[in-house]
């Protein structure tokens, strides 16, 4: 079985004029059924890292593989990702965009999306505009892990609701993607996320500086990831 | 795919675009039962000049209405596709289980689906604000007499007046179909100025129909088009027409192609959401 993302001298140059690389020869493997944290300071190329998974950039050279395959129709079906911003449309009604995921994706469970929005008591007849920004959040979660898919890739799930609404994303996090899926995580917010991750990946400059288990950080280190991660983007 | 994409591209434009146009046609069915229809009949003295001002106002106001009506079209069309694919939507938008071939033919269809009903709904919106039966009788008869003689003409080399008909609506869905593949063109190269997407778009789309129409008249000048107007003697305003027409739908067919093909391959190359 392929590994789920396979990256082999990934680099993006945006401008002939930029200084640097915002992703340079990035070599990774990544395999399936794992939480990975994707972790670094602004700048470091992770959200980089995410929109070429996702075929929202052309790599400059190297490759990027999801289950083998190259970004297109056929990844894009089995992966889900949750962009930083909110991607829906504000004047569809949340009902509209569970009909719009499921017309789409063939992955995508209705009943379970209705039953996170029942969770959650949000209405489906409400229009995205009206709702605030952590509700709006919080359906675009749902809508993402309301999708049976390989590679789940969530860029800050959490960054903008509050800690109670936190703990109630990563359980759905958690209860919502099967053994075989990958889930790659992106955030600043480590302490929040940490008990969750299996894997975690520091990227500074566009390079993978740390991949390395979180159990390994733990048990060899004596350290958590907060604490290393401090350490090694230390200013 | 490509039915699903062209739906939910439909009922993103529909509302906005159906209130538009039912105010439009509103609008003339007013002034025909208050306006118009008590205005132009036999009785009426267009020498009396409170009248003629009122008919002149009518026609600038309601022709004012129409062209605002052709832009916000536009302006919508454009929108549309600016926001679903180049701004946050296009997050979501961008990484569904479709080509970004299908992206772009589902919205060239809906583009030039709603563009072609705009024209024909302010066409019909003009007839029925302003064609009374006494216009009808008078204006309106010589009007067709005209359009005879200049578009049905025997000389066109179409084999009949239901084919002639054909290539002017032939004529009027590529025109449509070049203004949306202008814009789209325009916002997919424009979005590569980072921190000035909107306005290179809006200049790119002035840079785009300019070169268009010095293409058209070199093309003109070059395929000896304007030599009618050096022999004045020989001057047939309907060859004239007919031969504008047909290198005209030429060209339009050729800059859709190239248009299509600049915008998909900014699509699938040069995309970089913000």
């Amino acid at each position: 079985m392929n590994p789920i993302l396979e990256c082999r001298g990934l680099t993006k140059r945006y401008s002939r004029t930029s200084a640097a690389n915002a992703l340079d020869h990035l070599n990774l493997t990544l395999e399936r059924g794992q939480i990975v944290g994707l972790l670094g300071p602004n700048g470091s190329g992770k959200t980089t890292l995410i929109k070429l998974i996702n075929d929202l950039l052309v790599p400059t050279s190297g490759t990027v593989l999801i289950d083998g395959k190259q970004p297109g129709v056929e990844t894009k079906r089995c992966i889900s990702y949750l962009p930083e911003r909110n991607c829906l449309n504000p004047s569809m009604r949340v009902k509209d965009m569970v009909s719009y995921y499921g017309d789409f994706y063939d992955n995508f469970n209705r009943q379970r999306a209705g039953q996170m929005l029942d969770d959650l008591q949000i209405d489906e007849h409400s229009r995205l505009k009206t709702l605030s920004k952590g509700t709006t959040e919080k359906v675009q979660l749902i809508l993402v892990m309301s999708r049976d898919a390989d590679l789940y890739v969530l860029d800050e799930p959490i960054g903008g609701v509050d800690p109670a609404a936190r703990d109630y994303i990563l359980q759905t996090i958690l209860t919502n993607y099967n053994e075989n899926a990958t889930i790659l995580l992106s955030t600043h917010l480590i302490q929040d996320i940490e008990n969750i991750l299996d894997r975690v990946l520091f990227m500074r400059t566009g390079r993978l500086v740390l991949n390395s288990s979180v159990d390994e950080i733990r048990m060899e280190k004596k350290k958590s990831v907060d604490m290393m991660f401090r350490e090694v983007f230390k200013c | 795919m490509l039915r699903k994409l062209i739906k939910y591209d439909l009922k993103a434009l529909n509302p906005i675009l159906i209130f538009v146009h039912a105010f439009l046609l509103l609008a003339a069915l007013c002034i025909r039962i208050f306006i118009s229809g008590r205005l132009f009949h036999e009785d009426s003295d267009f020498s009396d000049p409170y009248t003629a001002m009122a008919v002149g106002l009518l026609v600038v106001l309601f022709s004012l209405a129409v062209v605002l009506v052709l832009f916000s079209t536009e302006l919508l069309i454009a929108v549309r596709f600016y926001k679903n694919l180049f701004s946050g939507e296009g997050y979501l938008t961008l990484t569904l289980p479709v080509t970004p071939g299908q992206h772009l033919l589902s919205r060239t269809i809906s583009g030039t689906l709603w563009g072609t009903l705009d024209m024909f709904l302010c066409f019909f919106s003009v007839y029925l604000a302003f064609a009374t039966p006494y216009v009808r009788e008078t204006v309106g008869r010589e009007l067709l007499q005209a359009w005879k003689e200049l578009l049905l003409m025997s000389d066109s080399g179409l084999p009949s007046p239901a084919a002639a008909v054909c290539f002017y609506i032939l004529f009027c869905i590529t025109g449509v179909a070049t203004t949306v593949l202008t814009i789209y063109a325009s916002v997919a190269v424009g979005q590569v100025l980072f921190g000035h997407r909107i306005i290179g778009a809006i200049a790119l789309f002035f840079v785009i129909n300019t070169a268009f129409s010095i293409l058209s008249f070199i093309a003109l000048a070059l395929t000896g088009g304007l030599n009618m107007f050096f022999t004045p003697a020989t001057f047939n305003p309907a060859m004239h027409v007919k031969y504008s027409l047909v290198l005209t739908e030429w060209l339009s067919v050729a800059t859709i192609l190239v248009l299509y093909l600049l915008t998909y391959y900014m699509m699938k190359k040069k995309i970089n959401l913000d």
